[in-house]
């Protein structure tokens, strides 16, 4: 070797850090702590001390107050099974999860592939179609409220014209679940179509350029390039949507106030008004452990079955 | 060919854009019928009248509410955007012992849905104080993991040079991010900020049960006492409240929409 | 004085295993502009990025100015840096940029103003002052780093690859701009490149780096004779150095590369065994007549490159493709048998299982004696 070692090891401090205290070893930790301190607390607030406090209350017969009194271990949860009420609140929040997810993505999808052809003024129609969005749950629930009155509304002066006679969507066990799934699916649609829409856009044109050159169809491509390509969007909004349907509230509370005779006592709703009708916090709390595993078990699954099939690039 | 490719691809695109429309015309529409023009189930109303926005002012402190709507919102958004572009700094630029696990914690967050939290946080609420106050509204939802993800995906494309070069001019964290990170992020800190502005003035369930006197509701517990109020009779009314309560997130909405569909796809899947 | 002075450096990535940097001794004195070279991933970045501040020193010690200095923050240091990617503030425009780090350091503004305008005079960015970066071309953007390097009159700069996204014309542009100005300022230079010519014309010294070991320090064309090994021998020049292996007799005084090409030569220090001998492609020549020294031999061409100003063709050497590089241009074809010759003073020889240079060509040192004889 052309260059020698003017120095041995021997003199050469080999230790690097001679005087540092525990205090600037963790100096990044401590920087990196302060900007996720006010994270930390609120996380540790409103979402982890709420989960563990959630499933300690469903563990207890709770007073007025809402603290807990007699520690009755399982009997919660044993009494919601033996209930006719709980159950039926599980099927009907089944049953509006089967109505509502997969129909909000396929007609979201629909839209946006519409909405991802060149034509001019295709921008005012990619506005309309994400306007759902920008109605609240509320509002959105008001107006389909009037849309489904029996005799005022104009669904059934529609269906009227067709000779087919007036139905009570709100009040009827048949259709209340259809008509607030109807109106999940309208005020879901515009979140679902942004992002569909956006996935779309970030498809590399060229995968289109060069498969046109091969002489692939509009079908073609939809099925071998768009679908897959767009596989991790559509798993993402499947997974959003899930877990919002879990969660409806606002539409049951403004359209049915979980009625008629149950039919759309959804979850979310029924816990509502075990814990802040009645304020029977126990119960409640048994009712949001089981629907948080709901949540945690579907998903689960989801990604187990469903990931499979998504094409990361 | 073409032509009639384009053509019928119009109609399609008419007719639906009509379809999903629909219920934001009628809602407007029906807000200036009178009562016997709703009564009779018209479509278009004979006059334009403001009488029915006239009277859902009156009948609620409608306006009130609006105001409690637009500083909670805007509160909130603010709030979240510091709190979660501080959290995503830290978890793109500060390479620290454990980083792996709060990044965890923190999104192990996004299972946990805020439905499942209510019941201690409502009694949390109680015992602060914060009922009927705008604390309880916003300081909850400052901190969340969608957001600090979103902002962490955007930190994570700027290049690390910037960093170095910024330390080799003697700059401190708390500079960089103030003086580069933030101004260079802009675009991912207004689509948060639209989204935030969204969902937060569309809250209902908790707005609920944290405001029990008029004077603290928000605009959709307003509504939603308007709608129990008037209901038999008067559906003009209600209409104006539902229009009044959208127009400022319709137009949040088209005003950045360019900005939600681009900054929100970078979040949810890269 | 030195100024920048490494001792025994080490570095591995987060105390796991294998050493990125091994051992690395080296002075870098004031003013000197040093270059670094090797290929990708032998640990350039990683040094280069030890000495800014800006990766911390696994193990032994960073000097600068004297004084140990492992532990300074980057901006304790006094180093300006160019970064490959120029690391520009997108957000803020030219002027912005370049005063971004005298506006931490308080410089006052009168100050600042001054050595914005002196360093956008040098480097032509006067009419750009107002445009963000992304309004600028490659070229554009390398002058504004430059010249944030410039304006923070540090008295060490490194740089990291900085001309490697440019094109060729631009690139020789910039190679004089950036010696001009390190010897205006008298800075200390330290520049890490892929390239080549870069390496061979920028510096006063540069130190080739290969599996984060150094294989030799110098001065460029010291290092372009006299290579320490065989590694060095075939990194440096372009074409590369032309190698095989052969066997020294030390009786006869002969190398035979093969039954048919033996060199009569005097190694009186190495011993009879077999070498790898290393001959620059300019070394093989159009044989003259009455040259004493020249051994000739009969070669095949296989490949054939034609350059304009010069012509490279290829054979075989035993196992070996051999390049030649012969001034002016020369119609041969694929195939065509043509004399070539060897000179023996112009061989380096390297040792078969150490690869070290045992014996280097000597013709450099007639040409000295001619310029010399031209004085
Ligand atoms: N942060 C890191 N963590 C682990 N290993 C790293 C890290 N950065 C670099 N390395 C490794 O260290 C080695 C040297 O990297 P370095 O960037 O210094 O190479 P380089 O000589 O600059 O190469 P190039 O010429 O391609 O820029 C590489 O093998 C690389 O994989
Ligand atoms: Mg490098």
């Amino acid at each position: 070797m052309a260059m020698e070692n003017p120095t041995t090891t021997g003199q050469v401090p080999s230790l690097n850090m001679p005087y540092r205290t525990f205090w600037e070893k963790t100096r990044r930790f401590q920087v990196a702590l302060l900007f996720l301190l006010p994270s930390l607390i609120l996380f540790s607030v409103f979402v982890f001390y709420p989960l563990f406090r959630t499933i300690y209350l469903s563990f207890f017969l709770t007073n007025q107050k809402g603290l807990p009194t007699v520690f009755v271990g399982f009997d919660n949860f044993i009494q919601l099974f033996q209930s006719a009420d709980f159950l039926q609140s599980v099927k009907a929040t089944f049953l509006f999860i089967l109505y509502t997810v997969p129909a909000s993505v396929v007609i979201s999808l629909f839209l946006a592939l519409l909405a991802n052809e060149k034509l001019k003024g295709i921008h005012f129609f990619r506005t309309i179609f994400a306007s759902s969005l920008g109605v609240s749950v509320a509002a959105a629930s008001v107006t389909w409220l009037f849309i489904f009155n029996p005799t005022m509304g104009v669904l059934n002066r529609i269906i009227s014209l067709f000779g087919i006679q007036e139905i009570n969507w709100l009040a009827d066990p048949h259709w209340a679940l259809l008509a607030v799934s109807m109106t999940t699916i309208w005020l879901n649609l515009g979140f679902s179509f942004l992002i569909i829409f956006g996935g779309l856009q970030n498809i590399d044109q060229s995968l289109y350029e060069s498969s046109s050159i091969d002489g692939a169809g509009y079908f073609y491509q939809l099925r071998r390039i768009t679908i897959p390509m767009l596989s991790p969007t559509l798993f993402f909004i499947m997974t959003v949507s899930l877990i919002n349907a879990f969660q409806t509230f606002g539409q049951i509370d403004l359209l049915t106030g979980g009625g008629p005779g149950q039919t759309t006592n959804l979850m979310v709703y029924a816990i509502y008004k075990d814990a802040f009708v009645n304020f029977n916090f126990g119960k409640a709390s048994a009712e949001v452990v089981i629907l948080f595993l709901l949540i945690l078990i579907v998903t689960l699954l989801q990604f187990k079955f469903v990931e499979k099939k998504v094409h990361y690039q | 060919m073409m032509a009639i490719k384009r053509g019928s691809l119009y109609v399609v695109l008419i007719l639906i854009a009509l379809l999903l429309f629909f219920p934001i015309i009628y809602a407007f529409l029906v807000s200036f019928m009178s009562t016997k023009e709703v009564l009779m189930g018209h479509l278009i109303p004979k006059s334009f009248s403001l009488t029915n926005y006239i009277d859902a002012f009156q009948a609620l402190p409608l306006l009130h509410s609006l105001i409690n709507s637009m500083l909670v919102s805007i509160i909130t958004t603010i709030g979240q955007i510091i709190v979660c572009s501080l959290a995503a700094y830290a978890f793109v630029f500060i390479e620290f012992r454990g980083r792996q696990f709060l990044f965890f914690l923190f999104v192990s967050t996004m299972m946990i849905p805020w439905e499942a939290s209510i019941i201690p946080n409502f009694v949390t609420v109680q015992k602060l104080g914060w009922i009927n106050h705008y604390a309880a509204l916003t300081i909850p939802f400052f901190a969340t993991a969608f957001g600090t993800f979103l902002l962490r995906q955007h930190f994570k494309t700027i290049p690390k040079e910037l960093h170095e070069a910024s330390r080799m001019a003697g700059l401190g964290h708390l500079s960089f991010f103030l003086k580069v990170v933030m101004p260079v992020s802009k675009t991912s800190l207004v689509t948060l900020g639209i989204y935030c502005f969204l969902t937060t003035w569309n809250s209902y369930l908790w707005p609920l049960l944290v405001t029990t006197d008029e004077r603290s509701r928000t605009a959709q517990i307003g509504l939603r006492q308007l709608h129990a109020q008037e209901n038999v009779t008067q559906w003009g009314v209600v209409m104006a409240g539902v229009v009044i309560v959208a127009i400022p997130t319709l137009l949040v909405l088209f005003l950045g929409q360019k900005h939600l569909q681009k900054g929100l796809m970078d979040g949810a899947v890269k | 004085m030195s100024e920048v002075e490494l001792l025994n450096v080490s570095k591995l990535y987060g105390n796991k295993q294998p050493y990125i940097i091994k051992n690395l001794d080296v002075n870098i004195e004031s003013g000197e502009f040093f270059v670094i070279v090797g290929p990708s991933g032998c640990g350039k970045s990683t040094l280069l990025r030890m000495i800014a501040g800006l990766e911390n020193i696994s193990e032994g010690v960073l000097r600068i100015g004297g004084e140990m200095a492992n532990h300074w923050s980057p901006s304790q240091r006094d180093i300006s840096m160019v970064f490959q990617n120029y690391a520009l503030y997108p957000h803020l425009n030219v002027r912005e940029n370049i005063v971004f780090g005298l506006r931490v350091k308080k410089i006052s503004p009168e100050e600042r103003e001054k050595r914005l305008l002196e360093a956008c005079e040098m480097l032509n960015l006067t009419a750009y002052l107002n445009r963000k970066p992304r309004e600028l071309s490659g070229g554009q953007r390398q002058r504004v780093a430059l010249a944030r390097a410039i304006v923070s009159q540090s008295p060490i700069c490194l740089m990291d690859e900085p001309l490697s996204n440019l094109d060729a014309k631009l690139r020789a542009h910039m190679r004089g701009e950036i010696r001009k100005i390190q010897r205006q300022f008298g800075t200390t230079m330290i520049y890490v490149t892929h390239d080549q010519v870069e390496a061979m014309t920028m510096g006063d010294r540069m130190m080739i780096l290969n599996q984060g070991k150094i294989q030799q320090i110098g001065r460029p064309i010291d290092i372009y004779n006299h290579p320490a090994n065989t590694f060095v021998a075939s990194f440096i020049g372009s074409p590369q150095m032309n190698m095989c292996e052969a066997y020294y007799d030390g009786n006869s005084q002969e190398i035979r590369i093969n039954k048919d090409l033996k060199l009569t030569m005097t190694l009186p220090k190495l011993k009879t065994s077999t070498y790898i001998i290393g001959l620059r492609p300019e070394y093989i020549h159009i044989p003259q007549p009455n040259n004493p020294n020249q051994t000739i031999v009969q070669v095949e061409i296989n490949h054939v490159e034609l350059l304009g100003n010069d012509t490279l063709f290829s054979f075989q050497i035993n196992d070996q493709q051999w390049i030649a590089k012969w001034n002016g241009q020369w119609l041969f074809e694929p195939g065509d048998k043509i004399s070539i010759a060897l000179d023996a003073d112009e061989l380096c020889v390297f040792d078969k299982d150490t690869r070290q240079l045992v014996h280097s060509s000597t013709r450099q040192d007639h040409d000295e004696l001619q310029k010399g004889v031209l004085a």
